[in-house]
């Protein structure tokens, strides 16, 4: 097909979780015959069983879709797909960089969210043309104009403009590409133009190395050519140049304004920074795109191999793993109890969760990981100041000058009649009130300044369950304040286990210690021997309990219809027992790493 | 007659699924008993019975378990035992498991005729409580009935539960009590299990819990010692070695043994098998048996688990018979931590668990397992 400028259409997605912006993809796939019904899956864009199982996106994904439209005439859209957790919130300003406009999903149902608020905000810090779309309508209880009054009054969009659609039924979805068609600008720039091209994703593939995926802003790339990545300063010598629809298609040049891959020979992921400019080695372009903020980690935990000897294996996985996942930060580490491991930084929970599970899943591995944590700034009596990513690393108390600790600033929208809950909880959480606003007729956004310790600590699951789910989130990391924290220590049978010390609120540690003490003792399964585990801090014991040994295990009946059926039933245990690491004489299964975020469930 | 290859196998194991109530406890394949069921599926097992005659040698225990064998109609009965008469060893060991309200003079002098010698029954408790619980007749005089069978069959053993909703130590003492006074050579005796597929399970009846299972477990081991009852296995007890149960110790040597009839199972190297679960499919012979191929690992798994369930573990030379290797060389360390904590013994000739070893018999063998 000829190159014609007016004729492309750059967009991505964006929408809380749950709305339905996959299904609104699949649909648009669909209609425009980018894929054929017989290949097409559920949730195709979602292209990681992963994906597919929880219902979430992950990773941000780009497809070339030809439309014939209504004018005749055929259009090239590129439509990036985006994740919807606020985990991925980077992801997206990503993908927002690559466009022009943007659908902006909401669910009729549910109205907006703070997720979409947040994500509109970046679309429209982006300068994106948005097309606001009202999804699920074919619910009864969908309530379409309600939704069109909140955008007109909540932010400012016409309603009016709105598409109600039903991605389930396929209702309206005609509209909305239309609306890309005669709503989304062309993008703007010229192919006579030094060569700018936005890097918004790569991964690795074995054959060809580092595959990029590009969007041409200005100018244009050929295969053959000497490109320069100019943050980095690397160059190479383009070898493909191709679209995806999804199939990749390669073709011999990417011209401004479109939207595709690049490989050329990048042997080292660590070479391509998301975000960087491509030019032209011999003829560059003066400055580079405005790219988008480093992406910066917010939770570390360790990673740990349950048999040591699988260390090597744990490296190679995340060496590969980080290939195709650009947030995530990793170095080895050690740790008396749990052996050689890799300290690893996640955008947070969700990320650490979609991190253990393909490293579980893709590469075979049983890992144990530690409580999560944040970054502290340690301020020591020498003047010096450390950031602790790791609780067992915290210097002697005695060299410790203060220590700060990192806040979010949190929105939290919610219908009215849970404000009460929430400020608890937001107390509870050291949260301090910074305002509140109405939202709409019914709904109230909170704002608070909590730390950001409390907020992983299983804040979204209470706040969920404080609404019934109607209260939405969002978070971004505000400043860092002093706060009166110590380290707490478990040991069991006497022995500090370094894996196992957190820090805490030294107003609540007793509490903490108590229900960090007795969720262990739920979770460690009898020993041989009882086994004592206390919490301590500055080597004070402030919580006990025991585990006890086994007084009983034993089948009582065994005859020859039970002898395979034992047999198997050991053999299932055997397989949990190799999941579990022995600590000193102590086996601990995962669970034990982890207790620290489940004490915040039980109620007072 | 000529002698054919026919394999030497010991045991022969047939079940019986048909009951007149349905224990709350019980997780087997069972059926409430019919009539013309009960007649199609004594036929059916006459025909497998012919094949095991044409395969097997006689053998040197059979059972009959189930279910309720003796609920089976007098017919049934003799035309079953009939024709288990051509695969009794001259000195065999044999078998019926009985329901106490089924048994009386008349089923008692089959018995005798065809040469069944051991009886099993199925009090499970003495107490009226837990008999109403388990759905079970209360009103028999055990002491009577027992002093009938005796008449009759002289190896008998009595089956007892423990670990009911609500019973003490004191309700467990004078059950053990009443078994005594029966005054019979062996009784295995269970903690209850609230097992998948039984209908305490379905009403979510909780099994005691551990501490309690253990101290009522060591209440009956060191009465039942006191009164001439030894353990030979973690839930049976004789009076006397000639006592125990050939056909479960059987079982417990990892030795091979045919099973016959719905949902039962059998052990014929290499193959470990069972038979169909539904009735239907037993009767017309569709998707009749599932069998899974026992391998040089999984031999080594059935091995331990059944061999240490013997208060007399297993030979150091039957290890070395069946693995080509030496026990000690293999498990060394193991051992040495065993023997240490006091979980198990060696000698020259035989590795087996202590009291406290056998009681968390299952804790221990997944370290085998893993080792």
């Amino acid at each position: 097909m000829n190159y014609d400028k007016s004729l492309i259409r750059n967009f991505s997605v964006i929408a809380h979780i749950d709305h339905g912006k996959s299904t609104i993809c699949d649909r648009i796939l669909e209609l425009t015959e980018t894929i054929e019904k017989r290949e097409m899956k559920d949730q195709i864009l979602d292209s990681m069983d992963l994906e597919r199982e929880r219902g979430i996106t992950i990773k941000l994904n780009a497809v070339t879709i030809k439309y014939n439209a209504d004018d005749g005439k055929t259009y090239i859209f590129n439509l990036i797909d985006t994740p919807g957790h606020v985990d991925f919130t980077y992801e997206v300003s990503r993908s927002l960089a690559a466009c022009e406009g943007a659908l902006l999903v909401i669910d009729a149902t549910q109205g907006i969210e703070a997720q979409t608020l947040a994500n509109l905000y970046l679309a429209v810090d982006n300068d994106l043309t948005v097309i606001p779309v009202i999804n699920k309508i074919d619910l009864p209880s969908a309530r379409i104009d309600f939704c069109r009054e909140e955008l007109s009054e909540r932010i400012g969009i016409d309603g009016d403009s709105a598409i109600p659609v039903s991605a389930k039924t396929g209702q309206n979805i005609k509209e909305i590409l239309e609306r890309i068609v005669s709503d989304i600008p062309a993008p703007s720039g010229d192919n006579s133009n030094p060569l700018k091209a936005l890097i918004f994703d790569s991964y690795y593939d074995s054959y060809r190395g580092v595959v990029i995926l590009i969007r041409v802003k200005d100018g244009k790339v050929k295969v053959g050519d000497k490109i320069l990545l100019m943050r980095s300063g690397a160059s190479f010598t383009v070898t493909e140049l191709g679209i995806r629809t999804p199939k990749e298609i390669p073709t011999r040049e990417l011209n401004c304004g479109e939207v595709g891959y690049l490989c050329a020979q990048i042997r080292d992921i660590k070479d391509v920074d998301v975000g960087d400019t491509i030019t032209i080695f011999d003829n560059p372009a003066k400055e580079p795109l405005p790219g988008y903020r480093k992406i910066k980690p917010m939770v570390y935990s360790g990673i740990y191999p349950t048999d040591s000897r699988k260390y090597g294996d744990l490296k190679d996985a995340l060496e590969k793993l980080c290939l195709s996942d650009s947030s995530l930060r990793y170095e080895p580490e050690t740790s008396q109890a749990l052996g050689f491991g890799f300290r690893c930084g996640f955008l947070g929970l969700l990320h650490m969760d979609v991190v253990q599970e393909r490293l579980e899943r893709e590469y075979g591995l049983d890992l144990i990981l530690t409580s999560p944590s944040v970054i502290y700034r340690v301020y020591l009596t020498d003047g010096s100041v450390i950031n602790l990513d790791n609780p067992s690393k915290m210097p002697d108390l005695t060299l410790v000058k203060q220590i700060e600790e990192p806040y979010v600033k949190a929105q939290i929208m919610t219908p009215e009649e849970y404000i009460g809950p929430i400020m608890q909880l937001c107390q509870d959480r050291r949260g301090i009130y910074v305002d509140q606003q109405y939202f709409d007729a019914t709904r109230r956004v909170l704002v608070y300044k909590i730390p950001l310790s409390e907020i992983i600590y299983n804040f979204f699951d209470k706040l969920k369950s404080y609404t019934k789910g109607y209260a939405s989130l969002d978070y971004e990391i505000s400043d860092y304040r002093v706060s009166d924290l110590a380290k707490m220590d478990i040991l069991l049978n006497g022995d500090v286990i370094d894996a196992l010390s957190s820090i805490v609120y030294k107003k609540d540690a007793y509490k903490k210690g108590l229900k960090l003490v007795s969720r262990l003792k739920e979770v460690i399964p009898r020993q041989q021997f009882e086994v004592p585990i206390q919490a301590a801090i500055n080597g004070k014991v402030i919580a006990r309990a025991d585990v006890k040994a086994v007084r009983k295990d034993v089948l009582a009946k065994c005859y020859g219809g039970d002898i395979s059926r034992k047999r198997k039933l050991l053999e299932k245990q055997k397989e949990g027992k190799k999941r579990m690491k022995m600590v000193g004489s102590v086996e601990l299964p995962q669970e034990a790493f982890t207790s620290i975020l489940d004490i915040g469930e039980d109620k007072d | 007659m000529i002698k054919t290859n026919k394999k030497k196998i010991n045991s022969l194991y047939i079940h019986i699924p048909f009951c007149k109530n349905i224990c709350p406890y019980c997780d087997f394949v069972k059926f409430y008993s019919n009539k013309s069921w009960e007649n199609q599926y004594i036929n059916r097992l006459i025909e497998d019975l012919d094949e095991v005659k044409k395969k097997f040698k006689k053998f040197k225990t059979i059972y009959i378990g189930g279910g309720t064998p003796s609920i089976l109609s007098r017919e049934n009965l003799i035309n079953l035992l009939d024709n288990l008469k051509d695969l009794r060893r001259k000195k065999c060991e044999f078998t019926i498991e009985a329901n106490p309200e089924d048994i009386n003079d008349e089923f008692l002098r089959i018995l005798k005729k065809y040469k069944v010698n051991r009886i099993s029954i199925g009090i499970q408790s003495f107490n009226k409580n837990i008999l109403k619980e388990i759905k079970r007749d209360y009103s028999i005089d055990y002491f009577e009935l027992i002093n009938k069978v005796k008449k009759y069959i002289k190896n008998i053993n009595i089956d007892l539960i423990y670990g009911f909703k609500g019973q003490t130590l004191e309700d467990l003492n004078k059950d053990l009590d009443c078994f005594i006074k029966l005054n019979v050579n062996h009784i295995s005796i269970y903690s209850l299990i609230v097992d998948e597929g039984s209908i305490f399970y379905v009403k979510k009846y909780s099994e005691q819990d551990e501490d309690s299972s253990r101290k009522f477990y060591d209440f009956i081991l060191d009465k039942l010692r006191k009164n001439g009852y030894e353990r030979y296995e973690i839930s049976n007890f004789a009076r006397k070695k000639k006592y125990q149960s050939k056909h479960n110790l059987n079982y417990w040597k990892n030795k091979e043994y045919v099973g016959i009839g719905l949902a039962s199972h059998g052990y014929i190297g290499p193959y470990r098998y069972n038979f169909t679960k539904s009735l239907s499919n037993y009767l017309n012979k569709t998707n009749l048996i599932e069998k899974e191929e026992v391998n040089s690992k999984t031999m080594k798994e059935y091995f331990f688990l059944t061999n240490l369930r013997l208060k007399d573990g297993f030979k150091l030379k039957d290890y070395k018979k069946t693995f080509k290797s030496d026990f000690i060389d293999d498990y060394k360390t193991l051992i040495d931590e065993l023997v240490k904590d006091n979980l198990a013994k060696i000698t020259k000739k035989k590795f087996y668990f202590t009291d406290d070893g056998l009681i968390i018999l299952d804790f221990i063998l997944i370290k085998i397992f893993n080792f």
